[in-house]
């Protein structure tokens, strides 16, 4: 549903006259009159108030009874009183009744220093207490999760933790047991509560209950500074603060934006940020000697980096990836077109649409926001799936449906974790999303949805349903979709079946249209930096060279010689894992930024420049809904690492690129120059919740003319299984280096696995936890199968971890599954 | 005997809950508990279909919580983990979900108790003006070295016509007086229908067809 319209209204709090929105709650209104009303279970990010603590007690004239402020909103003529006896009395009581039983535990209590019960006694609380009876006892510290520990005792039944695991996270696996004063937070079974989301509700309790395992008694309030940054671990770049003592990063915490993140983080955010400590680190640049790798001096690997490039010159291969930034991306742009005579470099894994097509997709009156996603009729999400590869929209996600009526409609080859969400759900053939958009841009021409609903292995009446479904929620539609629908070969013809269903939707307003979830976590900046073949910064034209997928073939082949890494391994994240093995087995120099040295690496690497991590880092990233956000540094850089911009301008000036770059802040202002919709931009504005360029009068640089729906081409049919199973492949959100280095987070690493139809496995005689070999052609990977009710029959679904990219390709393939 | 009618893995707390109290602390090593999978988790077919049908008399499936928990109950003597797994595969809720309304309310069982018998004495308004408290007492007595006999105290049972009443395994008994104790405990024991002239299911109404419905 539309955003709603705003009124204000003038209310009366301590004598002094305070504008409020209409309907917003009390202690809300009272803050605009710089009043503040103490709560604890008060949280509006977790949906109405539930008026459970009684802490927010505040006189309004013309009722008898005090009110709780959390959950009375603001009338015009109200006259407030929260300095009154009376409620200064009622708000001791509550603060003396809920410390009846709550230890006196602060000097060994984690949260002591940033406590709002402590805050709270202080500020409202008798400072006595009538009750000498001894207090409950009970054993402590408990694990509720490998991440969490809980201590019964300091709980103040406040509801929060376990209405978030309800209301926002919906995994509805944390509740609360017994009744009355038997009542405690637990789980079903002694199980642990583990899940995408889970770490939140340690920022949410309000006392020393919820406990952060990783960081409990690293640090007291007073020994730590708080650094805003942006996770760099997914799309999603989220804004957080990290936690820093003595240079070391203790701690992760949500920087509420509400454009971007909500103030909510996955796990991966709150955790993985031990990565940055961790001891498999690479700190120092190394240069393979007699088969390993061996750390040597900073001139030394750049002099051997830059030789073998220029002996490679016109044969050099670039990719980007991961958190590389977008000064970086166009620095290494600078460095293969400028110094090297090259122009095979991708920030994609897979082949995307053409230059003209994947301007017309990022079309600022084409873009919808995060916050659209909340607000819309209704939201399309299309081979995708959010919880994995941009979790923080997940929530969004939900949100939308559960506070805002949001009519969500889904369509992937995967069963999703929104589908009990979803109005309609329809499932395609792995790899069949350019058919399916096919029937669902004739569903909604009114043309012949049976042909290609055929082709993509869809139900025609289901497309039906959905396209019904998108017209008549309203006009407000936002599509979000993952880069896999346009990679591969087909990517062009994919994009513009896209495009046509935008244009009969009428995307092209605001409050609504398209947000693609890239494939790495900077994937837009790194486009509108130039790292594309046949598109330079700004997708201005650039001469055309090799995608991911032709660089890996073309080194295989000897007609490439050396291949710049960006912070990335195709061997571990690019499909057909054996070919980039061997193109990288072949190259006569591989020179990667690292910060991990991944399979791919350690094999092949000739030079390594240790990377920055992400709390060292400076420079700007780009949100998929075009957000350009800004990387300040944390912490010092460890060891020898130095700035990546800095490294990709000193291996560009040996090259021969004259360059001149004094500072980081230099690099960005060349990137703004660079790339026409950035003009104008500078660090400054940017400030700490970044700028949406779209927004800004300097897009219309990439403005493209609406879209008309264009005649589509037949799609190819997913390939039927015939007794073998159509392969889908998905990462599932730990599959990241930072989670397996993290030793917090290790419990999570996703193993390999791979999901199979209730019907499939019985027909291969397969239960629940067999081994298997999954296999194309002779190549295969070991799996474990998970069998699931709402898989499709037909199909199999790997997880992307262990060289499961063995098996992928661009395009859709049947496997076979044996027991091993 | 099917796979789900065989006894109950030792429960794995002391008190023998589905849960862990105040002073557990969860297993890190099992899998969280989210929606059991359908096609991994046995149900006996008549359970789901009575959870089903519970299920759809209501807007939101949610609803049939309570009823469904029972009906698991009545299947495995107690609100097992098992059975709480059961019907959150056909709810398709979390077990845990069911936990919290499990520990909530008192006719769910969360500990087994083979063999065990309930009476629940009524001692809401009614009832207290025609006697309840001596009758509890008299139960409370009689009661007291009989471990598989469990008394309590209940709040009104829907039943002042037979004041004061008792509901002993279900079966609602009344008007009752202190020396009824005694023979109820009897009846108990040696497996014979209670006070069976007292019965309210057994009385005498105008209209037959409502004692069905
Ligand atoms: S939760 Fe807060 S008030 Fe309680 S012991 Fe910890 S610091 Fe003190
Ligand atoms: S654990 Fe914390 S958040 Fe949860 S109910 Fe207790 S006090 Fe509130
Ligand atoms: S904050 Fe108002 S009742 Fe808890
Ligand atoms: S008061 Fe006892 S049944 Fe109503």
């Amino acid at each position: 549903m539309p955003r709603p319209e705003v009124r204000m209204v003038t209310l009366t709090i301590d004598g002094r006259e305070v504008e409020a929105p209409e309907n917003s709650m009390l202690v809300d209104g009272a803050k605009h009159g710089d009043v503040e009303i103490p709560v604890f279970c008060y949280e509006p990010k977790l949906g109405p108030p539930v008026g459970a603590c009684r802490m927010c007690l505040v006189e309004v004239e013309g009722i008898p009874k005090l009110q709780t402020a959390c959950s009375t909103p603001v009338k015009d003529g109200m006259v407030v009183h929260t300095q009154t006896e009376r409620v200064r009395k009622a708000q001791e009581a509550v603060v003396e009744f809920l410390l009846i039983n709550h230890p006196l535990d602060c000097p060994v209590c984690d949260k002591g220093g940033e406590c709002p019960l402590q805050d709270i006694s202080y500020g409202w609380g008798g400072g006595t207490s009538r009750f000498i009876e001894p207090k409950r006892h009970f054993r402590k510290p408990l694990a509720l999760s490998p991440l969490v520990a809980i201590d019964r005792e300091r709980c103040i039944l406040c509801y929060r933790c376990v209405r978030y695991s309800q209301e926002i996270a919906e995994d509805y696996q944390l509740v609360l047991l017994e009744r009355g004063a038997h009542s405690y937070v637990g789980t079903f079974d002694s199980t642990p509560y583990v899940a995408p989301f889970a770490g939140n509700i340690i920022e949410l309790c309000p006392v020393g209950a919820l406990t952060s395992r990783a960081y409990r008694f690293r640090a007291r309030p007073w020994d730590i500074e708080a650094a805003g940054s942006i996770c760099t671990l997914c799309p999603a770049q989220c804004n957080i603060s990290f936690t820093v003592r003595d240079d070391r990063v203790l701690r992760v915490m949500a920087r509420d934006n509400p454009d971007v993140d909500d103030g909510w983080l996955c796990d991966k955010g709150r955790f993985a940020y031990q990565a940055v400590h961790a001891d498999e680190r690479v700190v120092e640049p190394m240069v393979r000697e007699g088969g390993t790798l061996r750390p040597v001096s900073w001139e030394r690997a750049l002099d051997e980096a830059a030789a073998a490039l220029s002996r490679a010159r016109g044969r050099v291969g670039a990719l980007a990836g991961d958190g590389a930034t977008n000064e970086e991306g166009y620095l290494l742009g600078r460095l293969l077109r400028e110094a090297l005579d090259c122009n095979d470099l991708d920030s994609r894994v897979a082949r995307g649409p053409s230059r003209e097509t994947a301007r017309a997709l990022s079309a600022p009156a084409l873009g919808a926001t995060v916050p659209d996603v909340e607000f819309a009729h209704a939201v399309l999400v299309l081979d995708c799936e959010p919880m994995d590869d941009m979790p923080i929209l997940d929530l969004r996600i939900r949100k939308g449906v559960r506070r805002h009526g949001m009519r969500l409609v889904v369509a992937t080859s995967r069963p999703s974790s929104l589908d009990p969400n979803a109005a309609v759900s329809v499932r395609f053939a792995p790899g069949a999303g350019e058919a399916f958009l096919a029937a669902l841009d004739a569903a909604l021409a009114g043309g012949d949805v049976d042909s290609a609903a055929g082709a993509a292995g869809a139900d025609p009446a289901a497309v039906r349903e959905l396209a019904r479904l998108l017209r008549e929620a309203g006009d407000d539609v936002v599509v979000v979709w993952g880069e896999r629908l346009t990679g591969g070969p087909r990517g062009e013809q994919a994009a513009r079946a896209l495009l046509n269903v935008c244009a009969r939707l009428n995307l092209r307003r605001d409050g609504a249209g398209l947000l693609e979830i890239p494939s790495s976590a900077n994937g837009r900046g790194l486009r509108e930096a130039g790292v594309l073949p046949g598109a330079g910064p700004g997708w201005s034209e650039a001469a055309d060279g090799r995608d991911a997928a032709g660089i890996a073939r073309a080194l295989a082949g000897g007609e490439l010689g050396a291949l710049y890494l960006l912070r990335t391994d195709p061997v571990r994240t690019h499909p057909d894992r054996t070919v980039w093995s061997a193109a990288l087995a072949r190259a006569n120099a591989v020179i990667a930024h690292a910060s991990v040295l991944t399979e791919g690496l350690l094999e092949h690497a000739t030079v390594v420049f240790p990377a920055e991590s992400y709390a060292e880092k400076e420079g700007t990233v780009t949100h998929p809904d075009g957000r350009v956000q800004r990387l300040r540094p944390a912490i010092g850089r460890p060891g020898g690492v130095r700035a990546e911009w800095q490294v990709l301008a000193d291996v560009a000036r040996r090259a021969g690129l004259e360059i001149a770059l004094p500072t980081g802040a230099a690099a960005t202002k060349l990137l703004f120059e660079a790339v026409p919709f950035y003009a104008g931009l500078s660090l400054v504005d940017l400030a700490a919740d970044g700028v949406r360029w779209p927004e800004r009068d300097a897009a219309s640089a990439l403005d493209a003319p609406a879209w008309e729906p264009v005649e589509l081409e037949r799609p190819p049919a997913a390939p039927s299984p015939n007794g073998a199973l159509r392969l889908g492949t998905f990462r599932p959100i730990w599959a990241a280096p930072e989670v397996e280095v993290s030793p917090a987070l290790r419990f999570l690493s996703a193993r390999a696995r791979v999901e199979l139809s209730p019907g499939d496995a019985r027909r291969l005689g397969l239960a629940s936890g067999a081994r298997v070999h999954v296999s194309h052609d002779g190549t295969g990977v070991a799996a474990e199968v998970v069998v699931r009710s709402d898989v499709p029959a037909g199909s199999a679904f790997l997880h992307e971890a262990q060289g499961a990219n063995a098996l992928s390709s661009g395009e859709p393939r049947l496997v076979e599954v044996r027991p091993a | 005997m099917s796979a789900f009618e065989a006894e109950q893995s030792v429960p794995r707390f002391a008190h023998g809950s589905r849960v862990p109290g105040w002073d557990d602390a969860v297993d890190v090593n099992k899998d969280p508990a989210s929606i059991p999978d359908p096609a991994t988790t046995a149900v006996p077919d008549d359970l789901r279909a009575e959870i089903e049908e519970h299920m759809s008399r209501y807007p939101d499936r949610r609803s049939a919580a309570i009823p469904a928990l029972r009906a698991a109950q009545r299947r495995h003597g107690w609100c097992s983990p098992q059975a709480i797994d059961q019907v959150a595969s056909v709810m398709r809720v979390t077990p845990g979900y069911l936990a919290s309304i499990a520990t909530f309310y008192d006719m769910t069982e969360n500990e087994p108790r083979p063999d065990h018998h309930d009476v629940f004495v009524c001692t809401n308004i009614s009832c207290s003006l025609l006697g309840a408290p001596d009758v509890f007492a008299a139960f409370q007595e009689v009661a007291s070295d009989e471990d598989r006999i469990h008394v309590r105290s209940f709040e009104c049972l829907g039943a002042c016509d037979i004041a004061p009443m008792a509901s002993v395994d279900g079966v609602y008994v009344g008007p009752l007086e202190p020396r009824d104790a005694q023979t109820v405990v009897d009846d108990i024991k040696a497996g014979r229908p209670v006070l069976e002239d007292r019965q309210l299911a057994r009385r005498p109404v105008a209209d037959e067809e409502a004692r069905g419905a």
